[in-house]
């Protein structure tokens, strides 16, 4: 039996996958492709950004006109995901369920999880017992006590790669679903009950708005945003048919997001985009998902360029 | 696993110029399968467009009883029903769908029926209008059908009025009279205080957000409840299955959940700032 290393496992996996783990590059810590084992970060912080550009890209094509396209080859590791970011994953799965295109980059995708904490993790606190048996990665290792890290597997992929490396002091867990019973858990049903009574309050939105400089860093930032836009390019050639239709991510922050032809925009105002925001997060994905929209991980707060809190705003709804 | 954003090549047979900037573009599908393959329910939408240039959600304003083609009319407003205005025929099309939840039609063959189309609205009405003066159920009940539109030049399928006159009555009021017109002048608003009202009917009503501002407070006046008075809604969409999220409204989606949704649901929706 070998003694269990993070250098060792993704050495092991830089042999056969593109590896993705928290990098520390200019005092910030960012998932990013790397080289070697030395470049992962063993820091216990949320990295800047999330896995989503690896699984949900900036920009992709989905679909060609002209002859039929060809699946993308897919063959990549994402080392270091926080249990909040592997929260954010089991909402993208549902929502992509039937996209053939995330789920050709997901289903070639290792999930190697770890046990960070969020810079507030009385926020949303999530760490009920048991969580694990109720998030979807395929090995996950617990440093956050002293000694030995703790070794769980999720798949039978994430068993047969220790298995390959000499690692047997593991634990198996099997997945039990996102939610207990499939229902949404009490806390999440109360925030969305509590951000239903401000819906209509013109004033909170107003107030909590009034900085917004509507530069969508939020929605980029969050993991459980994925707004996209259908783009299409290239065109038509002396009648043949060509070119391209494409994804790219989008804000609901953005002029364009609601807007239709005539003038009309039905997110006009900077406290509509807000609360939009807002219902989606705590209102349409615990309604549609029986799960809640927000993981906590206050990405949106750290990233926002005039301190728009997150925090601040599901306090004051729980006063209503 | 099907890819949900590909569409489909459809050949365009007849275009007809129905209204300034207007046309009716008659298609159908490349692939003869699909064409005979294809079903819809009155109310529901396509996405077509160009290569290149984008796609457009629009409605279907053929009859359902229609299996040889399909057909759409589409206003140039902007970048991509500019561009499909400039096809010919023999262009190609491409398109996907249909989409949406359409009129109730399993309510509307038990009630009576009253169709309230404003300007563009009269297209995914018109699929309801030919099947109930088509079928059995649309001999069963009454039905009565208001359209407002700008002036004469914007009436949409004039050829048609004739015989839907046959089955029932077909109320017409223009925002401003020309020469020729000698119908009603008004609000579509004011058919409803001058006729004789189906009781115990559906409502059903497309038009322009101004139109339902005044329609939905006459209708209620007039007796008719929230749940049986259905609008089809219009937003900004994408995707048209509803993830994309440009046309949620609360936790409803407009392509997937509507276009048509009941006046008591729209009660239910937050409300605009
Ligand atoms: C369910 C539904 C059915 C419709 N049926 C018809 C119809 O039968 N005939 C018809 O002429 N028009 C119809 N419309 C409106 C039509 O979709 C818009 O006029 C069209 O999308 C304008 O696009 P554009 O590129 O020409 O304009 P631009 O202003 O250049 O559009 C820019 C972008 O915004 C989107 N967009 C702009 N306006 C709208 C809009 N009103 N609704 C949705 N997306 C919009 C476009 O898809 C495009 O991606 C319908 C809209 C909806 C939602
Ligand atoms: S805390 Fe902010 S960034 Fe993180 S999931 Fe919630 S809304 Fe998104
Ligand atoms: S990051 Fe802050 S300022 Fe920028 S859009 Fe989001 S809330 Fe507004
Ligand atoms: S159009 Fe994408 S969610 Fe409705």
């Amino acid at each position: 039996m070998a003694k269990f290393t993070t250098d060792k496992l993704i050495e092991f996996l830089l042999k056969e996958y593109t590896v993705i783990a928290p990098v520390e590059k200019e005092g910030e810590l960012l998932f990013q492709k790397i080289g070697n084992a030395q470049e992962a970060s063993s820091s216990l912080q949320i990295p800047k950004n999330s896995f989503k550009q690896f699984l949900l890209p900036h920009e992709e094509v989905l679909f060609n006109f002209a002859e039929n396209s060809k699946k993308e080859l897919v063959s990549q590791a994402i080392f270091g995901i926080s249990i909040v970011d592997l929260k954010a994953l089991l909402l993208f799965d549902q929502m992509f369920a039937k996209d053939p295109h995330y789920q050709n980059r997901r289903q070639n995708t290792v999930i190697i999880g770890q046990c960070i904490v969020p810079d507030d993790p009385k926020f949303l606190s999530i760490f009920e017992e048991n969580v694990l048996e109720r998030l979807k990665f395929d090995i996950f290792i617990d440093r956050c006590k002293n000694g030995d890290p703790k070794i769980f597997t999720g798949s039978s992929l994430g068993q047969k790669i220790l298995d390959r490396l000499k690692f047997s002091n593991y634990e198996h867990i099997d997945f039990k679903g996102a939610i207990e019973g499939g229902k949404l858990d009490a806390k999440s049903q109360k925030l969305k009950e509590q951000i239903k009574k401000v819906v209509n309050n013109k004033k909170f939105w107003e107030e909590f708005a009034k900085e917004c400089i509507l530069c969508g860093k939020c929605t980029v930032a969050c993991p459980t945003c994925y707004c996209f836009d259908l783009v299409d390019e290239g065109g038509e050639i002396s009648k043949k048919q060509s070119g391209v239709r494409k994804r790219r991510l989008s804000s609901c922050f953005y002029e364009d997001f609601a807007s239709v032809a005539g003038g009309e925009n039905f997110l006009k105002t900077k406290a509509e985009r807000l609360r939009n925001y807002y219902i989606h997060k705590f209102i349409r994905t615990p309604e549609r998902e029986q799960l809640l929209g927000c993981v906590g991980c206050l990405r949106c707060f750290r990233v926002c360029p005039v301190g728009i809190d997150i925090r601040k705003i599901l306090a004051a709804a729980m006063k209503y | 696993m099907k890819n949900p954003y590909q569409s489909y090549p459809a050949k365009i047979t007849k275009i007809v110029l129905d209204a300034p900037e207007t046309r009716a573009f008659t298609f159908r599908f490349q692939d003869a399968k699909r064409q005979a393959a294809f079903k819809f329910i009155p109310g529901q939408f396509l996405m077509a467009g160009l290569p290149g240039i984008g796609e457009i959600p629009v409605g279907i304003n053929s009859p359902t009883y229609q299996k040889k083609f399909l057909q759409i009319t589409v206003r140039g407003v902007g970048r991509v029903s500019k561009a499909i205005q400039h096809k010919t025929v023999g262009s190609i099309l491409w398109v996907r769908g249909p989409y949406g939840n359409g009129w109730p039609m399993e309510k509307i063959k038990k009630k009576n029926l009253v169709v309230i189309a404003g300007g563009l609205g009269i297209i995914p009405l018109k699929p309801l209008i030919d099947e109930a003066s088509h079928s059995d159920w649309g001999k069963k009940i009454q039905v009565q059908v208001f359209y407002g539109s700008r002036n004469f030049e914007n009436l949409l399928f004039e050829p048609q009025y004739k015989r839907w006159n046959k089955f029932y009555r077909t109320q017409i009021i223009l925002d401003t009279a020309s020469g020729r017109w000698r119908g009603e002048v008004g609000r579509i608003t004011d058919l409803l205080d001058k006729n004789q009202l189906p009781h115990d009917a559906i409502v059903t009503a497309c038009g322009p957000p101004i139109m339902y501002k005044f329609l939905t407070p006459k209708l209620l006046e007039k007796g008719f409840k929230a749940e049986d008075i259905y609008l089809s809604l219009e937003r900004k969409m994408y995707c048209a299955i509803g993830v994309c999220e440009h046309c949620a409204i609360g936790d409803k989606y407009v392509c997937k959940d509507g276009p048509i949704f009941s006046l008591a649901e729209i009660n239910q929706m937050p409300k605009a700032f």
